[in-house]
């Protein structure tokens, strides 16, 4: 039986060539042939030519000379957070005990979740704080699209946070390239959950506003 | 192509530029854009968008260059900023409207991306890649660029979209399974003669 894709990007990239693998594909025309197609494309990729482009120096020495102003938006603060989350999490919480339904069900957890990794000192690593911030993702996936028809203040806070977590997303792949201690980020982290956790309740109430 | 981390780190420079010497950052931004250039563009298949979003990277850099201590890794720092750039562009509501708008038009070119393709006339094989790579799914072009020709590890990918490594593995390999049938299909439309070079 053939490798599967995976397994013979693996062999492209990876140093072992005594595996398994390794030894299926040198008995095997068929997949050295994949795997030499496979190193062609990427070669390919490398040496592509380079993307010509208009010199915007200027534009961009009169951008970095002028004097910042402040952001649009105020800036990420655990106050406004934790308000948001808490006004959410009594929607939520009435929203339960008037009929519940799986989505729910779902946005109570993640909002609870998100208390309790808050709450809990030993749960408060970076690796706790991605896992939450990877579930928190998958239950915003979930959920509906937006509606088309909202309130402009629902929609406004909505991109608010989205804009919020981006600027976090920045600082910490920034953090993450000049190799910043791990501690460093952990706010960052924390910061990007109860973001997310607001913004799922608030979805939510905006799809269940939407249902209604 | 020009990589962002193979250029060679000037440290006295980048000191000058962090001291406010504007001729030492025009210098910066002449050795770095071209390959800052060509990371934003592969990530983003919108020709405009993402000359914005390159010029927004070099702004950020300049503003931000005092952060920077180690002076060696000026490139991977700049890359960084870069790919951040991108990955808010795509995960943002307006990015998610061009999509929607781009389904609704179905296969009608943007004049500015048939400009982005016309960059590649030098070679037919080249031109067939990088149609295929643009009529990949963001997520997916960003990671196959990122980790095939960035060299970036899949733990690396994974930290910057907010997941982990497997994460990076199986958008790879999403990629990879459709660039081949892009590519075969590309194929199936072309006179014998230049079957050949096709991947």
């Amino acid at each position: 039986m053939h490798p599967d894709l995976a397994d013979l990007l693996s062999l492209r990239d990876g140093p072992e060539a005594e595996g398994p693998v390794a030894q299926h594909v040198a008995g095997c025309a068929v997949c050295r042939a994949e795997v030499e197609r496979l190193e062609r494309l990427r070669s390919s990729m490398r040496t592509a030519p380079d993307i010509a482009g208009a010199d915007r120096w200027p534009e961009i020495a009169a951008l970095v000379t002028r004097p910042r102003t402040a952001h649009p938006w105020p800036q990420p603060t655990w106050r406004f957070a934790g308000t948001l989350a808490a006004i959410m999490a009594i929607a939520v919480a009435l929203a339960l005990f008037d009929g519940s339904t799986r989505q729910v069900a779902v946005t109570g957890a993640a909002v609870n979740s998100s208390a309790a990794v808050a709450a809990d000192p030993d749960k408060n690593s970076v690796a706790a704080l991605m896992q939450e911030s990877k579930r928190l993702e998958a239950l915003l996936a979930a959920l509906p699209e937006e509606s088309r028809v909202a309130r402009a203040a629902t929609v406004m806070t909505a991109a608010g946070l989205e804009d919020r977590i981006e600027w976090i997303d920045l600082a910490i792949g920034a953090g993450a390239a000049s190799n910043t201690d791990a501690s460093a980020v952990a706010p960052l982290w924390q910061q990007r959950v109860d973001l997310l956790s607001s913004l799922v309740a608030v979805r939510y109430a905006q799809a269940r506003t939407a249902s209604l | 192509m020009t990589r962002l981390t193979e250029i060679e780190a000037d440290p006295v420079l980048v000191a000058r530029a962090q001291a406010g010497e504007r001729q030492a950052q025009a210098e910066i931004y002449r050795r770095y854009a071209p390959a800052a250039r060509n990371v934003v563009h592969r990530l983003i298949s919108r020709h405009g968008l993402a000359e914005d979003l390159h010029q927004d990277t070099f702004v950020e850099v300049l503003l931000r260059l005092k952060e920077l201590r180690d002076h060696q890794a000026l490139g991977a720092w700049i890359r960084s900023i870069a790919v951040s750039k991108c990955l808010m562009y795509l995960r943002s509501p307006w990015h998610r409207s061009a999509v929607w708008l781009d389904q609704i038009t179905d296969g009608w070119n943007a004049p500015d991306e048939r400009a982005h393709a016309d960059e590649f006339r030098d070679a037919v094989s080249g031109r067939r890649l990088d149609r295929a790579m643009r009529r990949l799914p963001a997520t997916a072009r960003a990671v196959v660029w990122l980790h095939d020709v960035e060299e970036m590890t899949h733990e690396e990918i994974g930290r910057l979209f907010g997941h982990t490594a497997s994460f990076s593995k199986s958008q790879l390999v999403r990629a990879h399974r459709r660039l081949r049938e892009l590519l075969e299909r590309d194929a199936e439309k072309l006179p014998c003669t230049q079957i050949s070079q096709i991947f």
